[in-house]
């Protein structure tokens, strides 16, 4: 059976055992400041606490720069174009439109290393915390929504579905594609061409499929008498242990230490 | 064609087996009934034996060849072998029903395509002027799936490989499948089936393979199977309802000790029981 | 038939989200597909063009989000453009199905899917530009360059959302937006 990677890695770490909520939030505190660091000091600080993440996660190396490697023209592009095209006072070599410069080189690189930085955090978030634990605590962070009129309710109840629905049309795709390679799909041909052939067979069918069931469960649902809920929804109570609570104070310094220290 | 599962494992990312060290072979026009528990790897070898997934360990060979040696051509495979999953019928993606059964024909590149499509229908009861420009995705589910598995015929495989070929059919829609699967069979088409339909598969089978948690518990006859009530239920095969149905006449004294799996042998064990008494 | 219940819309958009974190999942797995299609913006059309403008401005948000923090598809690096890429996406694919009705289905398709592609792609490019090269280089350029590399992934949506919204409504698990009177 193929096996498509959700990302998850089960493991028994500190962080495995720690609660979504706080992995999000920490997630969210590392990548604002990842955002607002400019000193190298600061970057080096937020290499540091990535090695540490992957450390307490036994999150192997593959898999925090899992995925750099195939967007590596798209990480030359974009050290390229603020090499090339930065407005600095002291270029070493212009030429029509392009100007190089030392100011334009280390903006170039900077850049670079926030996205590396941003990738290798979400891959140990993605290690470490189940798709259940990441919808639940995205409801919890979309609950101060409803304040403002967004129908917090609905959507947590469509996240929540969604996630359900993954696993069976994950199944349901592999299965298709099986049963179209079985009938000659070129899905691994080397013309570009035939591969974009391949698309309609697998494609049409997967969404047919999926809004079948969808189609079913809400009659099941509309069955059973749900209405569109009115009023506000309670907020899920969350069970910190000291190890959430010291992730979220690490979270918080890194982002004082970015802002105040090393911008 | 002959297929041979010589030594086969098949292991996941994180080490479990689903597949554990698993031999058989399939004759040239035998009907093989696979049998065993949600996830003993029934469907895992079914897609190993079609050549679409690679094996961890051992060889799949059809006729003598590794199907995975060094210049083996897989897709000369894929024209020989059909393989029908659960549920074809959300498989259909084609705005006609002619271009979807005619899309193998078209992918391997096989000539005299409208000949084959009509025969593949018309094989499944349909009406090939009727059911040719329909919408596949306007048919009822009975027809979508006779359409679906016309698209498995129209190559004319060698090997046909169904997985849960009965789930969701009507007892018409049954008796039909098994008929069109006597038809195959004598024509010399080596089949595969897999089934939970314990009825279906001693009605037709010549063998039946049992796994379970990966490995090959049971490889025989129905009637080596049936013989031993204890194996079958440990195997969670169960027993048919020819056989149920004897089991009770025998624990009333009306019946012999004689295998019986099939209504025919129950109907010719029952007519023998009364001739018998008519005489004595 | 009937028109799509609240629920419905609720659960098919749900649906779209799941279909936003499998599908760059199987496309993964043939090489340089999902550069070239850009699966996850398929769902999200649909659902726009389907159940409107705010199911589909909630799936090009949470499709997106649900997917880069499950399976890292996009990376966290491309979120922001890509959130704001697909929720115009299916926000202007909803308003436009909403008033723009030709009597015929496939130029009501064609002319809410342009107008979303092109809206969301402009949008995106000027988000992608502000991220990774704030303020030195033309948003124009940065746009521009973005909509141009994006054509081939437009050209392959167009030929396959249409096909997809006409088999859904043969199917009858949607609504017919022009139904053939019978007789």
């Amino acid at each position: 059976m193929s096996t498509h990677r959700m990302g998850y890695v089960e493991r028994n770490s500190p962080l495995h055992r720690m609660d979504g909520l706080s992995k999000l939030l920490f997630l969210l505190l590392f990548l604002i400041s990842v955002i607002v660091t400019q000193s190298v000091g600061g970057f080096l600080l937020l290499i540091a606490a990535l090695l540490l993440c992957a450390r307490l996660g036994k999150v192997s190396w593959q898999t925090v720069l899992g995925g750099i490697w195939q967007l590596r023209f798209f990480f030359l592009l974009i050290f390229l174009m603020n090499f090339a095209f930065f407005d600095a006072e002291h270029a070493f070599f212009s030429w029509w439109i392009f100007t190089f410069s030392r100011e334009g080189l280390l903006f170039g690189a900077k850049t670079v290393v926030r996205v590396l930085l941003a990738m290798a955090v979400g891959n140990i978030f993605t290690a470490v915390t189940t798709p259940v634990a990441i919808t639940g605590a995205m409801e919890t962070l979309l609950y101060p929504l409803q304040w403002i009129g967004v129908p917090v309710r609905d959507v947590a109840m469509i996240l929540g579905v969604a996630i359900q629905f993954v696993p069976l049309f994950l199944r349901e795709t592999d299965t298709i594609k099986m049963a179209q390679t079985a009938r000659g799909a070129p899905f691994y041909s080397r013309k570009l061409s035939e591969r974009a052939g391949c698309v309609l067979p697998l494609v049409l069918p997967v969404f047919l499929s999926a809004f079948k069931r969808a189609d079913e469960l809400a009659c099941a649902m509309e069955a059973r008498g749900y209405v569109r809920k009115k009023g506000r929804m309670p907020l899920h109570r969350r069970h910190f242990r000291k190890a959430d609570f010291l992730c979220l104070g690490g979270g918080i310094a890194l982002c004082m230490l970015a802002i105040f220290v090393f911008r | 064609m002959r297929i041979d599962v010589k030594d086969v494992s098949y292991r996941y990312d994180d080490g479990s087996y689903a597949l554990n060290h698993v031999s058989l072979s399939v004759e040239k026009g035998e009907l093989v009934g696979l049998m065993g528990q949600t996830g003993s790897g029934k469907t895992t070898l079914i897609r190993l034996m079609a050549g679409l997934e690679k094996t961890t360990e051992g060889q799949i060979c059809i006729d003598g060849q590794d199907i995975y040696a060094r210049g083996a051509d897989r897709t000369a495979l894929r024209k020989k072998i059909s393989v029908v999953f659960q549920y074809p019928e959300y498989q259909l993606f084609s705005s006609t029903v002619k271009e979807d059964v005619g899309y193998a024909l078209k992918q391997f590149r096989m000539d005299r395509r409208e000949e084959r499509v009509q025969k593949a229908l018309e094989r499944m009861g349909f009406s090939y002027d009727a059911i040719k420009d329909q919408s596949p995705f306007a048919l009822s589910g009975g027809e979508k799936r006779r359409v679906a598995i016309a698209g498995a015929l129209v190559t004319e495989p060698e090997f046909l490989i169904f997985d849960e070929p009965l789930a969701g059919l009507d007892p018409v829609g049954r008796a039909d499948f098994l008929e069109l699967l006597r038809q195959l069979k004598a024509q010399g088409v080596t089949i595969l089936m897999i089934s939970h339909c314990v009825d279906a598969v001693a009605s037709c089978a010549d063998r039946m393979v049992v796994l379970q948690r990966g490995e090959k518990a049971f490889d025989g006859s129905p009637a080596a199977l049936f013989a031993d009530p204890a194996l079958a239920e440990k195997l969670h095969v169960g027993n048919t309802a020819a056989g149920r149905t004897a089991a009770l006449l025998r624990k009333k004294g009306k019946l012999g000790s004689e295998v019986i799996y099939t209504p025919s042998q129950l109907v010719k064990a029952v007519v023998a029981a009364l001739q018998g008494g008519e005489s004595g | 038939m009937m028109k799509l219940s609240y629920v419905k819309k609720a659960i098919i958009t749900a649906a779209c989200v799941a279909l936003c974190v499998v599908l760059p999942m199987a496309f993964h797995a043939i090489p340089n597909a999902g550069g070239i299609y850009c699966p996850m913006h398929i769902p999200v059309l649909l659902c726009g063009l389907i159940c409107g403008a705010p199911f589909g401005l909630l799936c090009g948000l949470l499709g997106p989000l649900a997917s880069a923090l499950i399976t890292q598809m996009p990376p966290m690096a491309y979120l922001p453009p890509m959130l704001v890429e697909l929720a115009v996406y299916g926000l202007v694919a909803g308003v436009m199905m909403r008033f723009v009705k030709t009597k015929h289905l496939y130029a009501d398709l064609y002319s809410s899917l342009v107008a979303a592609m092109v809206a969301g792609r402009i949008v995106a490019g000027i988000a992608k530009a502000l991220i990774f090269a704030p303020g030195k280089i033309t948003l124009a350029a940065w746009a521009g360059a973005y909509f141009v590399t994006a054509l081939p992934g437009i050209i392959i949506q167009l030929a396959l959302i249409p096909s997809i919204v006409v088999a859904l409504e043969k199917a009858k698990l949607i609504p017919a937006r022009y139904p053939k009177k019978r007789g």
